[in-house]
């Protein structure tokens, strides 16, 4: 027995051997030297131990106020996302015309598929103020013009409306499959006990693609956390003295802005430390209703 | 670093060896510093393959390479070139800090003399001064008499070294919509050197004319600082010090404010670029780089002019110049270093300057381009935009500034960028607090050490 | 009854319609002002359809960097990385699903906790370790350091986990050893997700930028999305010509996607065997 267990723990690594050692070299080893110089007190050649960046962090009003706007963004646009991704494709999934479905998905997943740089230019277009399509629209049901890029309580969400736009591609893809791949009996012995659309989604649809839809939400909620070229591309570099600012601005500013890497890494370390708590609660609360 | 330390030896030896004496006296022991004070040239005898990193595209990069081709075609020290296009500045400045790292930046880099500040502080950058200097290969006399000052003295900053050679530069000065001007009735003598008070005049009369802003900044941040500099101030000092809180820093930034509520000035915002509100003419006048004059378009609709930047009365003029230099490094050889220099020393003569500004929009780094055929048929063309900027900028440059090469200063640049326009425009609305936290912001990219 | 249900149905199409609108429209906008004219493409208010079609600015577009060159590294790249990646992924997912060792799920959570961590501030350290390899402006460096990505290997993981381990079992009795369950039948059953894979492999390094820059020096060995910055300067955008190679560069991968899409879902309907 025991030298069962052990055959098959040397077989569990060696299926991860590729991973591990990829892993190995380009994250875990970088990660581990980010956490080593967030500490360093020297901007120069040397090491010198200390807390200082980390004190300095967390005086930094910029630091916090980006801390501020990534933990909003964090907490609206996964939810928004994965929740709008989950109607669509399940609506997806109802719709009888095979062709039609075909056509929409791959609609659905264009925003995925195009690079930010140019489309979000775009969205600055749409977005403008002064003769953007958006305001235009609004028009028609008689709101008055926004200024979505450059007033500071509008900046927040336009971020929020591109962010959300971007990326239902890739939770609708992911759920379709999900639910897609859902066995088709269950709906058969739902349909014969006459049970109602809106029934069959809460009770089959719903539990049986938990595990996806934690998925798509955990791995939203961290790219929420690590939000940057969606602000940047949006809004052109700019940051409206810091009311769309985020932590990975921050930490790509003092990166390379300021050549400042302790202080860049104490703020990646503290990102992390956040993200792990809160996919960590995360998980731990969705674990007793996730069904496998 | 064991390429550094490779390097620092050879550079040492040669140093030692060389003939002539130290020529500046006191020599301050700069750690990483493996600049001599004078050098022997590299036997060049073998082949030399260099490379120079940098962001031009398009157009400019088109020319660079004609400038090139022309180099490694007509070299007699089997030297070859190559340019690299790293992508915009961002890109290149990141890919430049990552090489840094590694010891395996190019020969040439052409980058912002802030970036350099810190490449210098590491010992990553090449003084050039002792190829400048020397009998045979030297341009010392031309430096001096030729080159525009104000290009020459940003480059030679830090101690009095020459750590590198002007290039992709520019100044900036006034786009006027003539056609819309004199409907407002005011002709081109009254916009010519004209006093801040006299701009707001106009852009008042534009604002109630035209229902369009009169003025704006292209670059918030470099409207700041040459206010602040009309003053005697720099933004920040070589030594890190933040100059925003003082009296004068209130005044002007309160002209502005006043400006922008009335709706006589504007800030680029969403726009990005004021090229585009001007070229639909939906602004009068804007100040803008001179590098910029290619991205406005008239489409036939109105008449185009440059002028000079507008001053306060009793100030000094100031304008900024800027732009990328060409910086050699350490992480090359003594061989690929010398081929680095003579590379610039031929990109920067009369004919390529010339050539390069006039088909680029930059602006040549000497005097005498002025009178190259080149210079002098674009001037002839009365169509020519550049024909229209060039004069306006070369009597610009007689008062252009450079901000200190303090380390960071592209961050702090775009700290005051986005505090200016938050100000004027009202997101900011208590004067204290602007300067409160701009020293703040501020301090971070500077003063943390 | 049945009119209730036509309205429903009504309903569902214009709202699925309205959003697929929504979608599309700003990559009409991308297209319509790659057609037009330097000023038109700033001109207020702007146009909503091109005055004249500029088709020359793809021809332009196009001379304006090696985007030949450009495109047979990128399909390189990305064809190694698709390969490399779903194989890497594949045999992770099913040790973390599969099978049972020690620290299983200590390694699952580092795992997870390495996506955390914003990548630029690994870029460096990971740069300085292609040097010291000396991998500069290979294909190696563009493709191994992406090589093995906890995103996928999650998702494949939560769909290997969907499929019964009855049959794992079953496999088991039947004499088959872990590695020809994965091959034989894991595989085929998760067809859907592994081609799934494959698209979101390929679009990320597609369109990958920074990464490809500061590994390479030569133009040789660029990639697609490094020609777009050919058109944006410190001065000013060709806004037209950007918008001309974004289309040129998206063309592709949307033929791709809308070519496999089928393969996903068949290969979904496949894998629902039982539950």
């Amino acid at each position: 027995m025991l030298n069962n267990k052990g055959k098959k723990s040397y077989k569990g690594y060696l299926y991860l051997l590729p991973a591990l050692l990829v892993l190995s070299v380009f994250v875990f080893y970088p990660i581990i030297n980010a956490i080593v110089f967030s500490f360093d007190e020297t901007k120069a050649v040397g090491y010198v131990f200390g807390f200082g960046s980390y004190k300095y962090l967390f005086e930094d009003k910029r630091f916090l106020q980006s801390l501020v706007n990534t933990v909003i963004y964090a907490a609206v646009v996964p939810a928004l996302s994965v929740g709008l991704s989950l109607m669509i494709a399940n609506t997806l999934a109802n719709l009888k015309n095979e062709k039609l479905k075909g056509v929409f998905q791959s609609i659905y997943f264009l925003p995925y598929v195009t690079s930010l740089v140019a489309i979000g230019v775009v969205w600055s277009w749409l977005f403008n103020g002064q003769y953007g399509i958006i305001n235009y629209l609004l028009g028609f049901i008689g709101i008055d013009p926004i200024n979505w890029l450059s007033d500071p309580n509008w900046a927040m969400p336009a971020l929020i409306i591109f962010s959300v736009w971007k990326s239902l591609a890739f939770n609708t893809l992911i759920l379709t499959t999900g639910i897609a791949s859902i066995n088709p009996q269950y709906y058969q012995a739902a349909k014969i006990d006459q049970a109602t659309n809106s029934t069959i989604f809460r009770k089959i649809t719903i539990p049986l693609v938990s595990p996806i839809i934690l998925y798509t939400y955990i791995i939203s909620l961290i790219a929420g956390f690590k939000v940057y070229t969606e602000v940047f591309v949006l809004f052109n570099g700019r940051t409206l003295d810091g009311r769309v600012s985020t932590v990975v601005m921050y930490i790509i500013d003092r990166f390379y802005g300021d050549q400042d890497f302790p202080l860049a890494f104490a703020a990646a370390v503290v990102l992390l430390l956040i993200i792990l708590t809160v996919t960590f609660v995360q998980r731990t609360i969705a674990r007793n209703k996730v069904h496998y | 670093m064991k390429r550094k330390l490779f390097a620092s030896a050879m550079t040492g030896i040669l140093a030692v060896s060389a003939l002539t004496g130290c020529a500046s006296g006191e020599v301050t022991p700069n750690e990483g510093n493996k600049t001599p004070v004078a050098i022997e040239i590299p036997d060049m005898t073998e082949p030399t393959s260099i490379e120079m990193w940098h962001f031009m595209s398009g157009k400019q990069q088109e020319v660079l390479q004609s400038i090139i081709d022309e180099f490694n075609a007509t070299n007699n020290m089997n030297i070859t070139v190559s340019a690299v296009a790293q992508g915009k500045i961002p890109d290149l400045n990141k890919k430049v800090i990552a090489a840094e790292q590694s010891n395996t930046l190019p020969a040439i880099i052409n980058v912002y003399p802030d970036l350099a500040t810190g490449l210098i502080e590491k010992g990553a950058i090449y003084d050039i001064s002792s190829f400048a200097s020397h009998p045979e290969v030297g341009m010392e006399a031309e430096l001096k008499s030729d080159f525009v000052e104000a290009f020459i003295a940003e480059v030679s900053q830090w101690d009095g070294k020459l750590y590198g050679m002007p290039m992709t530069k520019s100044t900036e000065v006034i786009y006027v919509n003539k056609t819309l001007l004199e409907k407002i009735g005011y002709t081109e003598a009254d916009v010519q050197g004209m006093t801040m008070d006299k701009l707001a005049e106009i852009s008042k009369a534009a604002k109630e004319q035209l229902g369009i802003p009169g003025f704006g900044y292209d670059s918030g941040s470099n409207g700041f600082i040459s206010t602040l500099k009309m003053d005697g101030k720099n933004f920040v000092d070589l030594d890190g010090t933040i100059n925003v809180d003082n009296e004068w820093v209130r005044t002007f930034m309160d002209f502005y404010k006043e400006q922008v509520t009335n709706g006589y000035f504007r800030t680029p915002g969403e726009d990005g670029f004021l090229s585009g509100p001007f070229s639909n003419q939906q602004m009068l006048m804007y100040q803008g780089s001179t590098a910029g004059a290619s991205f406005i378009d008239t489409n036939g609709q109105f008449e185009l002019i440059a002028v000079e930047p507008a001053y306060f009365e009793g100030k000094d003029k100031a304008v900024i110049q800027q732009g990328g230099s060409l910086f050699v490094t350490t992480d090359v050889t003594p061989q690929e270093q010398f081929a680095a220099y003579e590379f610039i020393k031929f990109a920067t003569n009369t004919e390529n300057t010339a050539k390069f500004a006039t088909e680029t929009g930059y602006l040549p780094v000497r005097k005498s381009a002025a009178e190259t055929d080149i210079v002098k048929n674009i001037l002839a063309d009365p169509e020519a935009v550049y024909a229209k900027v060039y004069p306006v900028a070369q009597t610009a440059l007689g008062y252009a500034y450079y901000t200190p090469a303090v380390n960071n200063a592209q961050s702090a640049r775009s700290t005051i960028q986005e505090k200016f326009e938050a100000y004027v425009n009202g997101n900011i609305t208590d004067i204290e607090a602007f300067i409160q936290e701009s020293l703040a912001e501020v301090g971070t990219s500077i003063q943390r050490q | 009854m049945e009119k209730k249900m036509n309205i429903k149905v009504a309903l569902k199409y214009f709202l699925l319609t309205l959003f697929a609108i929504v979608t599309l429209f700003p990559f009409y906008w991308m297209m319509a002002s790659s057609l037009k004219t330097a000023f038109e493409v700033i001109q207020t208010p702007p146009t909503l359809v091109p005055n004249e079609f500029m088709w020359e600015n793809y021809g332009i577009a196009l001379t304006m960097a090696p985007f030949a060159r450009y495109f047979i590294n990128t399909v390189i790249v990305t064809a190694l990385s698709i390969v490399s990646s779903v194989i890497v992924a594949i045999l992770a997912a099913f040790a973390f699903s599969h099978l049972e060792f020690k620290g299983r799920d200590f390694i699952f959570s580092l795992f997870l906790a390495s996506m955390m961590i914003p990548g630029e501030v690994l870029i460096i350290t990971n740069f300085k370790t292609i040097s010291a390899l000396r991998w500069m402006d290979t294909y190696q460096a563009l493709v191994v350091p992406y090589m093995a990505n906890v995103l996928y290997i999650y998702m494949l993981r939560e769909f290997f986990l969907k499929i019964p381990k009855q049959l794992y079992f079953a496999a088991k009795v039947d004499g088959a050893n872990d590695w020809k369950f994965l091959w034989k039948i894991m595989v085929p059953m998760a067809k859907g997700s592994i081609i799934t894979i494959c698209i979101l492999v390929g679009i990320n390094s597609w369109n990958s930028f920074l990464w490809p820059l500061l590994v390479t020096n030569k133009e040789e060995m660029r990639l697609l999305s490094n020609g777009l910055t050919a058109f944006q300067s410190d001065a000013g955008n060709r806004y037209e010509l950007l918008m001309a190679a974004s289309t040129i560069i998206t063309i592709p991968v949307m033929v791709a996607y809308i070519f496999l899409h089928k393969k996903i879902m068949n290969g979904i309907t496949v894998g629902g065997v039982k539950g």
